[in-house]
């Protein structure tokens, strides 16, 4: 049962840290696009995603503070 | 030459530079609702997804480690995949001027694409409007398609789930073809074979 949860707590930490840097190389290319393209996006769409950046930042931190907890709980 | 009207030209879609005498006459990206779709399907999806993760970890493995952090991976995957679906809408933008046709696609990490016609470089043969379905019908959006007489691979020119695709159709075959050649505004009438011949003999 802990090992299952520790596996799966792993690959959601996983998951999550991989949605992070996707977030994060998307809004990188973005401002790249605005420079060389000349797009950008509206003001409330960056607001949007720079709060989607964050919240995913913000769940990889509560899934590694979930994988720890539960590591050094199952220690004991 | 019609003019360019505020119906034609997206004011978001962006800062261009043309060359002089060049005019921008059409700026416009895919029809916003069809974007909806794909989003209303992720969010369904992920509640989906968010119910079978309440049964197997809070219901049926008792852990709330696993069903928080559950949540929380569902929850980003739906955010990254529905920006996802804006930012390629977005940047998705079709753009006619006095001198060139030109599609841009651009999808960060993945794909940029820019397609450009110069029309002193091809003539125009063909364009042909299409609007299927009842959901076209009653959003009033369609596709258009040019066909030019080019010695390249391709050729035509798609300019898909345009709104307003009638208006916007009438108005590139006046820009590419040169006379207002779409039928709507020239239409042709049909008599039968009786009420032609008096209508013959009248004139």
């Amino acid at each position: 049962m802990n090992f299952i949860t520790i596996v799966l707590l792993f690959f959601f930490f996983v998951v999550s840290v991989f949605f992070l840097l996707y977030g994060y190389l998307h809004i990188r290319e973005l401002k790249r696009a605005k420079n060389d393209l000349g797009l950008a996006l509206p003001e409330k769409a960056k607001t949007i995603l720079m709060i989607a950046l964050w919240f995913s930042f913000f769940s990889v931190g509560v899934l590694l503070f979930l994988l720890v907890t539960t590591l050094l709980l199952g220690k004991h | 030459m019609q003019t360019p009207t505020s119906s034609n030209i997206d004011h978001d879609c962006g800062k261009f530079i043309t060359l002089p005498q060049e005019e921008i006459l059409i700026a416009k990206r895919e029809y916003w609702l069809l974007m909806l779709f794909p989003i209303a399907f992720s969010l369904l999806f992920s509640l989906v997804l968010l119910a079978v993760g309440t049964i197997i970890f809070l219901l049926g493995l008792h852990s709330f480690p696993l069903f928080l952090a559950s949540i929380l991976v569902i929850l980003n995957a739906t955010i990254g995949i529905v920006g996802r679906i804006f930012i390629h809408w977005y940047f998705h933008i079709y753009i006619v001027t006095t001198r060139k046709l030109l599609e841009v696609t651009y999808s960060p990490l993945d794909t940029l694409m820019e397609n450009e016609v110069l029309l002193d470089q091809v003539r125009c043969t063909e364009v042909d409007m299409k609007r299927g379905g009842i959901f076209h019908e009653l959003f009033n959006f369609g596709t258009i398609r040019i066909t030019f007489d080019r010695p390249t691979h391709q050729q035509e020119f798609v300019l898909s789930n345009i709104h307003k695709h009638r208006q916007v159709g009438i108005l590139l075959s006046r820009i590419l073809v040169g006379f207002e050649a779409v039928g709507f505004t020239n239409p042709i009438q049909y008599y039968a074979a009786n009420q032609l011949s008096r209508r013959m003999g009248a004139t």
